[in-house]
């Protein structure tokens, strides 16, 4: 799973950032999930439990905020949630730009 | 007692990997190489069109390939047959091939002279989708014989892939591949994303797929 890379990339992130501030326990992680992203919630937090383990991360929790995807066309205007993934207009079947919904960031980190 | 308190970071959680492809890929564009990274499920035929691109334009084009397996060097051997550099990746259990890797491979290969690499990623269409390498595009290969609403399964790949290649389309007679479908959901995800369509057996189209690269060579 690739839920497995990436909760590695979140411990170590979170790690490198308690060190520099001097915490010695971190309590949680919160992260940034965009819907557009392709990461399961279930999936990374059973990882990041799996990857914490010998960390100082290790017993923490993790909070994951899911960003809803936001298109907008800019033909028409308007701005929707993109179903399916589907990047196309509901109004006039032109191609949109993605606003949100691909995130996939360490939002913080709380440590003693 | 020290109270908990909340440490600011916001950063992408691949920074360190989206780091290191920055790197390559300006590592790449210094020595004139255009990379492209070939993903698709398994057997969706990427080995088969890299030894027949290689065996058609070889001679107007320099390639070499980076082989991303999890095991074995099948696909290396079959590549090392037409004489052009590669370079082998075993990932053991990993499913994607990562910047790091592709740069430790990109170091142990001999680029003077070469015009394109192919990094060929581990067959899966998840988790490569992910990953940059640095290189200049993603082609996401899918073949007939998988079903034709693939790219609305897997949305993330076909959104980050700048070209898609439906492969094996000698088979078409053969199966209920709806190539216009498929083409369809595929512009409803990437309205930019390029399409070729073809096949290594009967080499069709395989004339649209070999121009294209020649036209897309960095020098």
């Amino acid at each position: 799973m690739h839920e497995m890379s990436i909760a590695m990339s979140v411990v170590e992130m979170a790690e490198e950032y308690a060190k520099k501030h001097n915490a010695a326990k971190i309590l949680s992680v919160t992260v940034d999930i965009g819907d557009l992203a392709g990461v399961m919630t279930d999936a990374l937090a059973f990882c990041f439990e799996a990857c914490a383990r010998g960390s100082i991360a290790e017993g923490g929790a993790i909070y994951v905020n899911r960003i809803e995807a936001l298109a907008h066309c800019p033909s028409c205007g308007i701005e929707f949630s993109p179903e399916n993934s589907f990047i196309i207009c509901p109004q006039c079947s032109g191609p949109c730009g993605i606003l949100r919904g691909e995130e996939l960031q360490v939002r913080s980190v709380e440590a003693l | 007692m020290s109270s908990p308190r909340v440490i600011e970071v916001k950063k992408n959680i691949l920074a360190k990997n989206d780091r290191i492809a920055e790197e390559n890929r300006a590592f790449l564009k210094g020595k004139g190489v255009t990379a492209i990274n070939f993903v698709s499920s398994p057997g969706a035929g990427k080995t088969s069109l890299l030894v027949k691109t290689i065996s058609d334009i070889g001679e107007k084009l320099n390639i070499a390939v980076i082989e991303g397996d999890q095991r074995t060097d099948l696909d290396a051997r079959r590549i090392m047959e037409t004489g052009v550099p590669v370079v082998q990746l075993n990932t053991g259990s990993a499913c994607h091939l990562d910047a790091e890797m592709t740069r430790k491979a990109l170091g142990s290969v001999d680029l003077a002279g070469v015009d394109t690499m192919f990094i060929e990623n581990i067959g899966n269409l998840v988790c490569p989708a992910s990953y940059d390498l640095g290189e200049k595009m993603k082609a996401v290969l899918l073949s007939v014989t998988e079903g034709d609403d693939k790219p609305a399964k897997y949305p993330k790949m076909f959104r980050v892939s700048s070209v898609m290649i439906i492969t094996k389309i000698d088979l078409l007679p053969y199966v209920d591949f709806d190539i216009d479908r498929c083409l369809d959901y595929a512009k409803k995800i990437n309205p930019d994303i390029q399409s070729f369509q073809l096949s290594v057996k009967s080499r069709e189209g395989l004339d649209d797929w070999c121009r294209f690269l020649l036209s897309n060579n960095e020098k």
